[in-house]
């Protein structure tokens, strides 16, 4: 029951709503918990155990460490042995099979193993989601910015709210766990809204990503039949597709969780305004980013023996270098972390190194940039700039998608090298585009729906924000809009006969 | 007093946005809806056309219902049942059509036919995987009945536009002449004492279509079609002891294949998932003589169907054509792997 | 040393990093993103050299960076 689709809409939701409403204050956290546990249960049947069990574990853990004062030995190891449980679970359900893949292929080197068979192993609907999520409470509790909760309800809230299940956003434990008990009254304002952005994320997700789907699926499948120029522009299909949908389905999680006077954190600002490789992770996918930086960067860069190293490297190599060492020391678990939780593929850790090395070079060459500025006169901020610097980002944006995308590490350097060969501008116009299974009419709802987008998000960025300038307006004009939206959406939708069915990307990983 | 009144005034709001809203659906429902009976580009259409086309049906003409998904428009031919007997058919069978569809398929069809066989494909009735998808299937349908905008909204695309793709379909069926042979058929009906169950929602459909033809008269016969893609065993014995608890014939051609002389290195288009002509032409043979029996009216000559007589001739010929050329590619083939 | 002295210490760092903010007048330096996470680790070391206290994962919050006041009462703490 994903979230795109009518049965969540028409049906589970308002459900939910209803319930909420007619419950007393004081019991809608049990009501938003028994929703939260069916709706996972109708995406993954009895793998609801995993969460069920999960969520005991941390809550356990929790009373457990507040036992012990804060920074002793005894609340850290229990932290530690609930992170290592943790991630052990999520390494067995998701990593089981890749680790035995390379047993196997060593193995098949030398002697000894090499045939051992894969396990099938059912994985639950949002485990790599909630299990950084129960982490995140485990060491907000260690560390003392969070206290033991003893509410279980809430606990599990944290971890299993319903519209965060398949695909986030990642909340850290202070970010929502204390509204979701709250048993905050329905108003009507909250629900108008969140409908608005759920229909807004409808329009992204089916007007342009789904309708997208078809092509995208045919480049990177038959992607040796391609000229370099196809494969370039299969970067951008996707980049565009993975955009849309991705937000998209966040404008309706968050816009779900709204109709409830719940907050959840924001995944998207405007990514593709970017300057550089490292703000456009500070605007994609925020959650995720959030969450590393918060539970491995700042805990690497202020460990100990990072300290000392900088302490040490200033003294003798100076404050470049050692900044450059410390943010390379703090960089790689990072995104080594990223590539692996997108799942045990080789183009997912490849995927994570490309990062890490552009944010390493951006911090490299920041000296050279500077001297570039100073030597050159040009402003940061001329327009000019502003736009090669944003056009410069989209660059490394689609290559990243396009590994990412790809069927396999092998595929994605085979595409990314034939770029370079046989580079033909003329696809652009000699009709290969229309033998995608797309014709002349989806690219113009492609390109008007994503002009529609592209608008709005410049307006965000400009800190216009649409909605509120339209809820100034008269009521025709609001319901006119509204009532354009929802028929953009019915109409020009790509679903029902001839389209696939398309699951949610994210859910996946 | 006043905040009363202000509730008040939000209540009809609120009631005024969403009546609106449906009013807006039924006007767009009905313009899609009659966009759709003048449309004949099967490209936009895709799935949908076949609807279309029973729907075009002259009133009460169709003395055999076929319904199912792919696996029925690939094995009973209805220009040849004509042909060869007379018998007027006609295939609304769909790409992936699940059990709501189906059900929506009949009804569409009871508006204008008053079929005397109803001959239902089991392949759909596996298709519902189970965890409430079948559920999600009927609301879906439900809601195309209720607002049509939903299911042909597609033909936006039509717009505007002049010449279209004519359906090639013959009441439903679709020539394909295409050999892609399956080597791995052995035994794939093995002997099992398994039961692959049918999920009750679909019990539950297949028990409305039997109500339904019940109530006009028609007899309802469950088949299934030869393929080793979509069958086994354990199916098989699902399917026959549901028809033996809902008292329904079922013929299963599996069962049969070799009796119809099926040749599984020629007569399949796809590895065993569907028949091309050459194998639609022995299930449809097994299905004349299963009419047959019947006592079915034998229409040739009729000057009211003296369509169906021109039409039926044209397809023969095609059609002999066809399964000559997929004889000679099967001997090519042949004499190429034995070389 | 006062609050202004630590403050004007502070600053002085801070215009070390990246002369081209005003840090008198801004109080959202993380929540709108003026100052980035390479930033702030400079920021750490050079604070714990200047100051003598060590900073934890525990204190890498924006409340305690967002501004030179807010920088100023994170060290006076961990001074204590």
């Amino acid at each position: 029951m994903a979230y795109n689709q009518l049965p969540y809409l028409a049906i589970f939701l308002p459900a939910v709503l209803i319930a909420y409403k007619l419950t007393p204050a004081a019991y809608r956290k049990y009501t938003l918990l028994a929703s939260s546990w069916i709706y996972f249960y109708l995406c993954s049947q009895y793998l609801l155990l995993y969460l069920v069990g999960t969520t005991v574990f941390v809550y356990l853990l929790g009373l457990a460490m507040e036992k012990f004062p804060l920074k002793s030995a005894p609340r850290k190891a229990l932290c530690g042995i609930g992170i290592a449980g943790l991630f052990g679970t999520l390494l067995y359900v998701k990593y089981t099979n890749f680790f035995i893949k390379i047993i196997n292929t060593i193995g098949s080197a030398g002697t000894g193993w090499h045939n051992i068979p894969g396990l099938h192993i059912l994985v639950p609907i949002g485990i790599s989601f909630y299990t950084l999520e129960a982490v995140s409470y485990l060491l907000e509790v260690d560390w003392g910015r969070a206290g033991s909760d003893h509410d279980f309800c809430r606990v599990a809230l944290f971890l299993g709210f319903f519209p965060q299940t398949m695909e986030g956003p990642i909340a850290r434990y202070q970010d929502t766990a204390m509204q979701l008990t709250q048993g905050e009254d329905l108003h009507l304002n909250n629900i108008r809204d969140g409908a608005i952005r759920i229909v807004w994320g409808l329009f992204k997700k089916m007007l342009i990503a789904d309708r997208l789907n078809t092509a995208v699926g045919t480049l990177f499948t038959n992607y040796t039949q391609y000229h370099g120029s196809m494969i370039a522009i299969s970067g951008v299909f996707y980049a565009l597709q993975l955009y849309m949908e991705f937000s998209g389905v966040m404008d309706i999680v968050i816009g779900s969780a709204q109709m409830f006077g719940i907050k959840l954190p924001e995944n998207f600002r405007q990514p593709f305004f970017s300057q550089t490789a490292a703000e456009f992770w500070r605007r994609w996918h925020i959650t995720l980013g959030v969450w590393c930086k918060t539970y491995i960067f700042y805990p690497v860069t202020t460990s100990d023996a990072a300290k000392k190293w900088n302490k040490f490297a200033r003294k003798k190599y100076g404050k470049y270098i050692a900044k450059v060492t410390i943010s390379a020391m703090a960089l790689a678990p990072v995104w080594m972390f990223n590539g692996l939780w997108h799942g045990p593929q080789w183009n997912y850790i490849f995927y994570g190194i490309y990062y890490l090395v552009l944010l390493e070079l951006e911090e490299v060459l920041e000296p050279v940039k500077k001297g570039f500025y100073k030597k050159t006169g040009l402003s940061k901020d001329s327009w000019f700039w502003h736009l090669f610097r944003i056009l410069r980002t989209w660059l490394i944006i689609f290559t990243g998608e396009m590994f990412f995308r790809a069927n396999g590490l092998r595929a994605g350097l085979a595409m990314f090298r034939s770029i370079f060969y046989q580079f033909h501008i003329s696809s652009m116009w000699d009709g290969s585009l229309l033998k995608l299974g797309l014709d002349a009419w989806d690219f113009a709802v492609i390109i008007l729906g994503t002009a529609t987008v592209f608008v709005y998000d410049l307006l965000k960025e400009k800190d216009i924000h649409v909605w509120e300038l339209v809820s100034q307006k008269k009521t025709p004009v609001r319901w006119a809009l509204v009532y354009c939206l929802v028929f953009a959406v019915v109409i020009f939708g790509a679903y029902g006969a001839g389209y696939q069915k398309v699951d949610l990307i994210y859910a996946g990983f | 007093m006043e905040k009363k009144h202000r509730n008040d005034s939000v209540g009809l709001r609120i009631t005024a946005f969403f009546l609106i809203l449906v009013l807006l659906l039924m006007i767009t429902s009905q313009a899609f809806f009659r966009l759709a009976l003048y449309s004949s580009d099967n490209k936009i259409m895709k799935r949908n056309s076949v609807e279309m086309l029973l729907m075009a049906q002259k009133k009460d003409s169709i003395d055999v219902l076929v319904l199912g998904d792919s696996e029925s428009y690939t094995t009973v031919s209805p220009m040849q049942l004509y042909s060869e007997g007379g018998i007027t058919s006609f295939v609304a069978g769909q790409p992936g059509q699940n059990m709501a569809e189906t059900l929506h398929m009949l009804n569409v069809a009871l508006q204008t036919q008053k079929p005397k066989v109803v001959l239902l494909e089991t392949d759909a009735l596996y298709r519902d995987g189970g965890s409430g998808s079948g559920f999600k299937d009927i609301f879906n349908v439900r809601l195309s009945e209720v607002f049509p905008v939903f299911q042909y909204h597609n033909l936006w695309k039509q717009i505007g536009r002049k010449n279209s793709a004519v359906i090639k379909s013959w009441n439903g069926y679709h020539i394909n002449y295409n050999v892609d042979g399956c080597i791995t058929t052995k035994n794939y009906m093995r002997q099992t004492d398994k039961v692959k169950q049918v999920s009750w929602v679909t019990q539950k459909a297949l028990g409305e279509i039997q109500q339904k033809c019940k109530d006009i008269g028609a007899k309802l016969i469950l088949y299934s079609a030869p393929s080793p893609k979509n069958y086994n065993m354990e199916k098989h014995n699902g399917l026959q002891e549901l028809a033996d608890v809902k008292n329904i014939t079922y013929i299963d051609l599996n069962l049969k294949a070799d009796k119809l002389g099926i040749d599984w290195s020629t007569d399949t288009r796809d590895q065993g998932d569907h028949l091309n002509d050459a194998g639609a032409y022995k299930t449809t043979e097994y299905f004349l003589s299963v009419l047959q029996d019947m006592g079915l009216t034998d229409h040739r000559g009729d000057s009211a169907y003296a369509k169906w007589d021109t039409r039926s001739a044209k397809f023969m010929s095609i059609i002999e054509g066809n399964i000559a050329q997929i004889q000679s590619d099967g001997q090519g083939q042949a004499n190429a792997s034995s070389k | 040393m006062t609050k202004d002295e630590m403050k004007e210490k502070i600053t002085e760092i801070l215009e070390d990093i990246d002369d081209s903010i005003d840090y008198a007048s801004e109080e959202h330096l993380i929540d709108d993103h003026i100052l980035d996470s390479f930033a702030i680790i400079s920021l750490v070391g050079e604070l714990e050299d200047e100051f003598d206290i060590k900073v934890s994962a525990v204190d890498m919050v924006a409340s305690n960076f967002n501004s030179v006041d807010d920088m100023a009462q994170m060290v006076e703490r961990l001074m204590a």
